[in-house]
Formats: structure tokens, sequence, C-alpha cells
């Protein structure tokens, strides 16, 4: 009785690692194409995840319908990444050795992709990061890997060049968040403010789990500058704004990366309205959109809404996602699905997408010259408008 | 910018010590730490964010407490009462009813974070020159209310005498007659109930999110330790100087490092005070 | 069930695993690799915890180190071997120096005083960008230039050897017998003329020396690193494998971080939502309810007939003193 308990015991250990592969789905057809998509579905940033799900659910439906890749079908794996590096690997390495995706896009958070880069570059999978913006994840991660949006550095250069157009000011508090944005837009954007002769007064990081952000006011009050220039991530930032509009501060106040406005305008619209925060941003759903991006928002709003159970407006997330998707599909219509030739074709991308025009440099990050980038403000009634 | 300081302070040392309490307590009487604290924080926020519309504000926090107090119930059978004497188990048993309650959370609630406006909200007072909102006042008033009567509870009342019986000693409180399981239990549910509390009241202050309890935890569990282990005063005493010392240290020092800083604090208090500064009696066994 | 019938067994659990790179595919071969590597943090709980009585919140910080130290030397084009020892030794002195204040500190004072120095460590790779690249993560590591399969004997022979050794050193050595006295009586154990801080701190520098280890192999075998890898949660991660093998049992530890890193990937089955999470939580619960004792339990109490014979087991018979009470509270 004893010997089958060890036994048991000893089976399930082994066993339960045996028994999984022989789930693994069967071959499946020639002219399909499975793509693994790695998004965080689930913890602090599912907000996001879940609808960019929907976006690129949206593009494999209009490339499969309207044969966009070719003679290839596109078949969508998604895997939850978390947006942690260790579950992130995991999926990378599920999409990869067990449901045999020929090529992935994602991860939300720059340690995660990462973490997905690696496991893809190692593979010879061609991958396509579409979120993350850390500085040179394609570049570190070797020849598979793509970067389809700006890096941090260029978004920062661009931000710089605007800031000193729209502002008067002289002197400067930078404040971030020390996750991967907040720390290269501390260091690149100091070095252009100092350039321009702009003193800059004050400079802290914050520690990202930290909600109290009253110390930090208070520090601003006491150096009193011009403007504050800030880059804080999508929660976190409305609890700024929210602090900072309670302790009366009439600073002006620019943001680095847009928080969402469906958590943004929607908790603190009315704050940030009132201090007129100006912030960048790749997107903003306006009359003056293009034919392409009011297509989209048309065919992906109402889906979102139908999937999430709640009403969705579009983010600039949801279309790199869905222009990554199609990316791939665009490369594989050329080069077809061999590893090789696909990560060739995606280095010779030169295509139009809802967003951008995507072209990669050498280092298979995408050129800033095929992004539109602009500054929007939130308006008093708590809309959002473009800084003319 | 001194009374900015004290007030950011205040306010930090009042929601750390409404959580660390419940902590100290359930330590105190089961010798066990609750991994489910923060938890109960952010349920507690996200019940009483759910009867504000239909109950107002007060009345919500009140329901807050009382759901918690039933979830509370709830923990103290399914996650310490199975491991008396075990504590690493019931410290694991709490995180693995965390991983449940967060992603309950998730599927309840969603995971995009909420605003959870008041009208306390949106007046503002001055104090010297600075404008500080009545929700964060209400934040400090309540908390030092919560605060006293819990300290009133301990010292005066019969249940305080047996918490205390039990904490000293459980086998001989147990021959006295004290029903301990029944302590226990009382634990659990009053710290349960402060951390609904703590959600509730700091909830508005910031967006809330089914992961908004972990950060909690780690400052409440500098306090304990600073405080003694299992000592509710000396508790409260460490969540004061924690909050303090970080709000100081966030505008003189550096504020990237700020949990760091609290538990600098805390490691150089062990070096002096290795039981903290207000210790726990122990008897040597020899 | 005779002691020859229990080796049996072992060397049964051992062979199952050494077939498994003909058996699974690539993925779940990755998993068991990690799991295995996961087992060095998990015994350096064993000997903390297990066998000395010492409670560690912050075992993440050590093998942060570990690997870090691998990591950045790795691509400043260091030797892997060199780069390697210094990863072993860096986390290995770091446990050291913090046995010096901490092995004064007792039960939970102990466990928050090493939970302050995981933060430390934590918010230390995030800030010092210029050194680790901080969130932006550490890419281009070198590794050993192992193919996955020889990756996985290299572990298995590491961790079962280790398992070995730490089954050794418990039951049939004089240092395990100290390692336990110090656990049980800190007072007899110096009354008895055993250094109880010197035996401390030995026990810290092994911890943190196995922790390190694993670092220096999750950087190696991944060759990717981002401080979000050494966050205080994956403390209590590593805290949860060690309770649910057995705290102070290497074969329950080396099971149970087997079982714990494969099951929320084997959950991915019921969807890729919370409810996978859910379940895991659940999961976790049943063990401890059923399992009291770990899977560490589970195992002596299948030998207890013989051992009775042999050496009393107190662990499980009669579960008086539990590892981690807090001593002196006995009146």
């Amino acid at each position: 009785m004893r010997l089958t308990a060890l036994t048991l015991l000893a089976t399930l250990c082994g066993g339960g690692l045996l028994a999984m592969p022989t789930l693994a789905n069967a071959q499946t057809a020639t002219e399909t194409v499975k793509v693994g998509v790695i998004l965080p579905l689930t913890g602090n940033t599912a907000w996001g995840g879940r609808p960019a799900k929907v976006a690129a659910e949206l593009a494999a439906a209009e490339v499969n319908a309207k044969g966009l890749a070719g003679k290839y079908k596109l078949d969508l794996v998604f895997a939850d990444g978390a947006c942690e590096p260790r579950t992130s690997y995991g999926a990378a390495e599920k999409l990869i050795n067990e449901d045999r995706v020929q090529v992935m896009i994602g991860e939300w958070c720059s340690s995660a992709s990462v973490a997905a880069a690696q496991v893809a570059a190692d593979a010879k999978v061609p991958m396509v990061v579409q979120i993350s913006t850390a500085d040179g994840i394609a570049k570190n991660a070797g020849p598979y890997v793509f970067q389809s949006i700006m890096q941090n550095g260029e978004v920062q250069e661009r931000e710089a060049e605007l800031l000193l157009q729209k502002f008067q000011f002289k002197t400067a508090a930078i404040l971030v968040e020390n996750n991967d944005f907040g720390l290269s837009f501390r260091k690149n954007i100091r070095e252009i403010l100092e350039r321009k002769g702009i003193k800059v007064v004050l400079d802290i990081p914050q520690d990202r789990h930290d909600v109290n952000w009253y110390s930090i006011i208070t520090s601003i009050q006491g150096a009193n500058p011009d403007i504050v220039v800030a880059s804080i991530s999508a929660g976190q930032a409305a609890n700024f704004v929210k602090q900072y509009a309670e302790s009366n501060m009439k600073t002006p106040l620019f943001f680095d990366y847009p928080p969402p406005p469906y958590i943004f305008e929607k908790q603190v619209g009315e704050q940030a309205g009132k201090l007129g925060l100006v912030r960048g941003a790749f997107f903003l759903k306006n009359p003056d959109m293009s034919q392409r991006e009011k297509d989209f928002v048309a065919a992906f709003e109402p889906r979102a809404e139908k999937e999430l159970g709640a009403p969705h407006p579009t983010v600039h997330w949801d279309i790199v996602t869905y222009d990554a998707v199609m990316l791939v599909a665009d490369a594989l219509k050329r080069a077809g699905a061999k590893p090789d030739d696909l990560a060739a074709a995606l280095a010779k991308a030169d295509y139009q997408g809802v967003l951008a025009h995507y072209q990669f440099d050498a280092d298979r990050g995408v050129k800033p010259e095929g992004f539109e980038f602009v500054f929007i403000r939130t308006t008093p009634e708590g809309g959002l408008e473009v800084v003319k | 910018m001194l009374t900015q300081i004290i007030v950011n302070g205040l306010i930090l040392a009042g929601n750390y010590a409404l959580v660390a309490v419940g902590l100290t307590l359930v330590f105190g009487v089961m010798r066990m730490v609750n991994f489910a604290e923060g938890q109960s924080v952010m349920i507690g926020a996200f019940v009483a964010f759910t009867a504000t519309p239909y109950v107002g504000y007060l009345p919500a926090i009140a329901i807050a407490m009382a759901t918690n107090a039933v979830l509370g119930i709830i923990l103290e059978r399914t996650a310490f009462r199975p491991f008396r004497g075990m504590e690493l188990n019931g410290l694991i048993a709490s995180m693995g009813m965390s991983i449940i309650l967060i992603n309950l959370a998730e599927l309840i609630w969603g995971t995009v974070p909420q605003t959870f406006d008041t009208s306390f909200n949106n007046i503002s007072v001055t104090i010297g020159t600075v404008g500080v909102s009545v929700q964060r006042l209400l934040v400090i008033a309540s908390s030092v209310v919560l605060l006293l009567g819990l300290w009133w509870l301990v010292q005066y009342s019969n249940l305080g005498r047996q918490f205390r019986a039990v904490s000293e000693d459980p086998e001989v409180a147990g021959a006295m007659g004290i029903n301990t399981n029944a302590v226990a239990r009382m634990s659990v549910v009053l710290g349960s109930a402060l951390a609904a509390a703590a959600g509730a009241l700091s909830g508005p202050v910031n967006l809330i999110t089914p992961e908004m309890g972990q950060a909690e935890m780690l400052n409440a569990f500098a306090a304990i330790i600073l405080g003694g282990f299992g000592n509710v005063n000396g508790t409260i005493f460490g969540a004061l100087l924690i909050g303090m010392v970080q709000s100081l240290a966030a505008v003189y020092v550096s504020n990237a490092y700020s949990n760091s800083i609290a538990f600098g604090l805390l490691v150089v208090t062990l070096i002096f005070f290795p039981r903290g500064l207000v210790p726990e009696r122990m008897e040597e066994n020899v | 069930m005779s002691e020859t019938s229990a080796w049996i067994l072992r060397a049964l659990f051992v062979a199952v695993l050494a077939t498994l790179p003909f058996l699974v595919n690539g993925y779940w071969l990755n998993m068991a690799i990690l799991a295995l590597i996961y087992s060095l943090v998990v015994y350096s709980i064993t000997v903390l915890t297990g066998f000395t009585g010492l409670l560690s919140f912050g075992q993440a910080g050590f093998v942060g180190l570990g690997g870090y130290t691998y990591g950045v030397l790795s691509v400043k084009g260091v030797d892997p071997a060199a780069a390697a020892a210094w990863g072993l030794l860096v986390p290995t002195v770091a446990g050291f120096l913090l046995g010096l204040p901490a092995a004064r500190l007792r039960g939970h004072y102990l466990a928050i005083g090493t939970l302050g120095f995981g933060v430390l460590v934590g918010q230390m790779l995030n800030n010092m960008v210029d050194v680790t690249r901080g969130p932006m993560g550490l890419l281009g590591i070198k590794s050993f230039g192992f193919d996955r399969v020889t990756w996985f004997y290299f572990v298995l022979a590491l961790a079962v050897g280790l398992c070995a050794a730490l089954e050794y050193l418990d039951r049939r050595t004089f240092l395990g017998v100290v390692l336990k006295s110090v656990k049980y009586d800190e007072i007899s154990a110096s009354a008895s003329g055993i250094g109880v801080f010197a035996v401390k701190l030995l026990a810290f520098s092994a911890s943190a020396f196995l922790a390190g280890s694993c670092g220096v192999l999750l950087a190696a075998y991944m060759r990717f690193l981002t401080p979000d890898l050494f966050i205080s949660a994956e403390s209590f991660r590593y805290l949860m494998m060690s309770v649910v093998g057995g705290v102070g049992s290497a074969s329950g530890a080396i099971i149970s971080s087997l079982i714990l890193t494969a099951v929320p990937e084997a959950l991915r089955a019921f969807g890729e939502t919370n409810v996978r999470l859910l379940v895991y939580g659940l999961m976790v619960l049943f063990v401890l309810w059923f399992l009291p004792g770990g899977i560490g339990g589970l195992i002596d109490r299948l030998m207890t007939p013989v051992r009775r014979r042999i050496t009393p087991r107190p662990r499980v018979a009669e579960p008086a003193p539990q590892p981690t009470s807090l001593p002196g509270r006995a009146s």
C-alpha cells in the first residue's frame, strides 16, 4: 500500500511534467502560419493587454478575409505574460516549443519583452516588439528581433524639441518613476534641456511601487520651477495629478508618456483640465485623424466593447498591436514563412500602417521619421485637444 | 514646507498603523504573519467603492468593515486554524489566500484602475501655505479614532484582557478557561476590519486597483518590528516613526529608495535593540 | 517499507527524471531546468531555516546579487568561469556580512531584517542604471556553451548531488547535529560549548552561497536579467516552495520546486486568464491542508516504520518544536 503511494507521488512529480506535452496540438495545415502574441492578460497591466488582444484579433481576421498575407492564413496563439519577465519567459517558451509558432509579437512591459526577445532570438523565431520602448531591445537581442515602436531616446528628443517650441520657461523640475521610460527620460531630457540653457532645479526619481507623491510635490513647491516635466506611467500618473491638484499647485505640468485617456481623463480629467496638463502622444482620437485611423476606430471600438463588456476608446497601444500583425502579414506575403526569409523581409519592410510608416534601421529599430508625434492638452471640461 | 512634511508623514503613518495593528494583533495571539492583510485593505477599498453610490461614503466604510470581518472569519478557518503552532504554514497559506483574493478581485472589478471620489475629495483647506483635501484630514482623524478605540479595547475591555492573556501564554490562558479559538478568530476579524477601514479611507486619495494591497505590507512590516512584534501600542509608535522618517527622507535624502530607507532605519534600530524599540516580554527557557 | 526499497524508489525517481529529455518537448524540458535551478535557492532555505532555524525573507537578494554579478561581468567580456566564480563569491561575502548583525536577531525580527536586505538589493539593481542597465534589462550575457539537454543533465546532477549531500549532512554528520541544536535550543547548545554565533554565521554564508549559485545559473541559462526577477515577492515564492516541500527536507525541496514551477505553466490549459492563478492559489492551500508537513513530511511518514527502528524522527512523529517557532516562548 505504502509502495503504491510513493510510486504515485513519484509519477505525480515526473508524470505531471510528462503528461502535458501529449496534449499539444497536432500539426496544422501547411498554408497556416501560427503567430504567437504575448500580452499582459492578467495582473496590473491587463487593462491594456486585453484590448490590445482584441486589436490583434481584428487584424488577423482582416488579413485572412482579404488575403493580405498572400497564400498564408494567420492563426494567432495568445499567451499571458502578466507584465512579468518570468511569466513572459514561460509564455515565449510555450509558444515556440509547444505551439510551434513561426513568428512572435509581444509583451507590453520592457522587462517582459526583453525576456521574450531572448527566447525568440535563441530559437531563431522572428519577433516584433510592438509596444515596449526601452532603448535597443532589438539591437541587443540580435538579428531576429524587431522593435516596431519609437524607442525612448527618440521619443524624448522629439518631446524636448516640441517642449522648447511650445512653452516659455527658464527653469524646470524633472521627476520620473524609476522604470525604463522614467530613467532614460531623466537622463536624456536633462541633457537636452541643459544644452538649451534651461536650468534644472530639481531632478528626482520615485520608486515605481510608491503611490505617495506628496513628498515630491512638497519638494517641487520648495524648488519653485517654471515647469514640471514628468515621466510617470498610467495609473501612477493619475495618482500624481490627483495629489498635485489637491495641493493647490499651479506650476504648468508636462507629461512624457501618455497615460491612456480611458484611465486618465475618466479618473482625473477635471483636475488635469484645471492644470492644463500637456502630454506627448502618438495618437489621439480627433475629427482630423486620417481616414485609415477613422476606419480602424470604426472597426475596433464596437468589437472591443463587445469583447470587454465596457466601452473602450482607442489608444495607440491598440493600433501598434494591429499594425504589428499587419507588418508580419506583409512580410509573409513577400518572403514566405521560413524564419530567415521572414526576418530578412521584415528588415526590408516599407509598410504604411494605421499609425505610422514602418521602416527598420540597421539595428532593426523602427525609423522614427515614420511616426507623427503631437502634444495633447486636457481641456477644462476634461476632454482632450491637440496642441496647435 | 515643514508643515507639509508633517502632514504627509501623519497620513502615511495613519495608513501604516491601521494595517500594522491588524498584523500585530494576529501575530500576538496566534504567532502567525497574516500575509493576506494587504489584500484585506484592497477588498475593503473595493467594497466601499461599490457601496458608496447606494448608501453614501461614511456608511460604506462601515459596510466594508463588516464585509471584511466576514472575510476575517474565512481567513482564520482556512489559513490559520489548521496550522496552529506551524507558523510558516500559516504564512504560506495566507499567501495562497492573497493570490486567490487578488485574482477574484480582478475577475469581479476588472483591472482598469478606478477612481474613488468622495465629496471630501474636492474640498481643500489651506494649512500654512499648502492645500490639503478634507479627505486626507479624514484619513488622519479616523485613524486616530480607530486606533484610540483599539487601544481602549486592548487595555480595558474584557476581550482585550483575553487578547493579552493569550498573547502572553496561550496554554495558561486556555487552562484559565479562555476560549483561545474564539480569541484567535476575533483577532483576525478585528485586524481585517481595520484593514478595510484603511482601504476605504485611503482609497479616495489614490486610484484603487486589485494590486494596491501589496505595497502597504512592506512598510507595515517595518512598523511592527520597530514597535516590537505583537505589541499594539508599540506598533502605532513604529508606524508614526516610519511615516515621519519616510516623509522627511523623501524630501531631503532620496525618493527612489523610499522603502530601503524605512528598512535601513529598521536594521539600524535592530542592531542596537534586537527586539524592537518596545520589546515584547520574552522568557528564556534555561 | 525496507531501507532497500526506499533506495530503489529514490533511484527510480532520479531515473524517471533522467529520461525526461526523451519524453518531453523543449518547453517542458526548459521548465524542468528552471525548476532544478530554483531548487538550489530552496536548498538555501533548507539549510538556513530547516536545519538552523533562522528565517529569511530576503533570499531573492542573494539570488539577484549572484545573477547580476555573473551577468554584468559576462557582458563586459569576462570569461564565464571567472564570472561564475565572482558570482558565487559576492553573495557569499554579502551573506557573511549580513550575518554579522543578523545572527543576533531572532525569529521574526530576523525575518524582517533580511526582508530589508532583499528590498535594498532589489532597489539597487533597479536604480544603479550605469552598472546594471536597471529596468532596461541586461541582454547579451554569455553562457557556458551547453545545449538544452546538456543543461538539463548538468543541473540535474547538481540538484540531486546537493540533495544527497544535504540529506547526509542532516542525518549522519556531527555538523547536522550542531545546526539542529542551535535550532531547537540555543541556550543548551551554547552551554554544551557550541559557538552559536559562529554556527549561525556559517549557516548564513552557506545559504547565501547556495542562493547565489541559483542566481548565477539563472543568468547563465536564461541569458537575460531584469530587476523584476529579484523583487521581494520572489523571496516569498521561494519560501512557498520550501514550505510546500517541507522545510528542512532537501528531497521535498527538489520535488516541490519541480511541481510549483510546472503547475502555473500547466494551468495555462485553463486559459490565459485569472482563473489559472485562482486555481494555483487554491492548490497551494489544499497541499498545506492535507500535507501540513509538506512533501518532505509525506516522504518521512512513508519511511517512518523503518526509521523508528534506526533513529527516532521527531519532525513528523510528534511535531513538537516547529522549525521556526519563536525561540524561548515556552515558559
